[in-house]
C-alpha cells in the first residue's frame, strides 16, 4: 500500500533526479531511461522506505546504483549521438578570461562518473558531503577528496590558474605557473 | 586530505556557478512525457490492487 504522501514527495525530486541522471549518462536519451527503471524500482520499494528519513538520498542511491550495474553489464560502446562525450574544448580561453559554458560542459564530461556525481551532488543540488557520501556509499574523506580531484582537473583542463583574475605581468611567474600546471593542483 | 578551498577561491566559484547551470538545465525542463505516462500507470496498477 502506497502511502500518497510518499508518492508526491518522490514526484517533487524528480527534477534533480534527471538532472543527476544526466551528469552521470551525459546524454539525455539514456538519462530517461535510467530515471524510468529507478522510478518503477523506487515505486514497487516504496514500502520499504522509512517516512522520516532521506528520500532524496534514498532515490538518488537507486538511480545511481542502477548506473552503475548498468554500465558493468555494457559492452558495447555507448553511441555518442549527442556528441557529448568526444566533444573538444577550445583552443584558447576566452579573451575575457571568463570560462565559456560550453568548454566548462565539455571538460566536465570528462571527468570520471564518481567526480562527476560528486561534483553535481555537492557543488549544484545541495546535498551536505554527508548525505553525497550516504548516497554514493563511501565516506565522506572520500567525496572530499573526489570533489577535490575533479574541481583540479576542471582547472587544469580549462586553464584556471590560482590567480588569473590579477593581472599577471611578472612574466617569470607566469612562465614557472605554465611551465609546471600540475603543481597547482 | 586537502582542506576544503575557501569560499572566497574564484576558480571555485566559476566552476561551481557553472556546475548548478549544468544541473539547473535539466532541473528545470518539464518532465517527458514518457515519464508522466509511466507514473499515472503505476498509480493506475496502485488503485486496482
Amino acid at each position: 500500500m502506497t502511502v500518497p504522501t510518499l508518492d508526491a514527495e518522490l514526484v517533487t525530486l524528480l527534477p534533480s533526479l534527471r538532472a543527476f541522471a544526466m551528469s552521470l549518462t551525459r546524454q539525455s536519451a539514456a538519462a530517461d531511461d535510467l530515471v524510468q527503471d529507478t522510478v518503477v524500482k523506487a515505486w514497487s520499494n516504496l514500502d520499504k522506505f522509512e517516512p522520516g528519513t532521506n528520500m532524496r538520498a534514498w532515490l538518488f542511491t537507486i538511480l545511481r546504483n542502477t548506473y552503475y550495474s548498468d554500465r558493468r553489464k555494457k559492452v558495447r560502446e555507448v553511441e555518442d549521438a549527442d556528441g557529448a562525450l568526444t566533444g573538444q574544448l577550445s583552443e584558447k580561453p576566452a579573451h575575457d578570461g571568463r570560462l565559456q559554458f560550453r568548454d566548462f560542459r565539455v571538460a566536465f564530461n570528462q571527468l570520471t562518473d564518481e567526480q562527476r556525481e560528486a561534483l553535481i551532488l555537492v557543488g549544484a543540488s545541495g546535498f551536505s558531503y554527508e548525505e553525497a557520501a550516504e548516497t554514493c556509499g563511501c565516506a565522506v574523506g572520500t567525496i572530499k577528496s573526489r570533489i577535490n580531484r575533479g574541481r583540479a582537473r576542471l582547472a587544469e583542463l580549462l586553464h584556471m590558474e590560482e590567480g588569473e583574475s590579477m593581472d599577471m605581468t611578472d612574466a617569470s611567474t607566469v612562465a614557472v605557473m605554465s611551465a609546471r600546471p600540475t603543481s597547482l593542483a | 586530505m586537502l582542506p576544503d578551498p575557501p569560499e572566497d577561491n574564484p576558480i571555485q566559484r566559476q566552476i561551481d556557478e557553472n556546475l548548478k547551470r549544468i544541473f539547473d538545465e535539466t532541473a528545470s525542463e518539464p518532465l517527458p512525457d514518457e515519464l508522466t505516462d509511466l507514473l499515472a500507470r503505476l498509480r493506475d496498477q496502485e488503485t486496482r490492487k
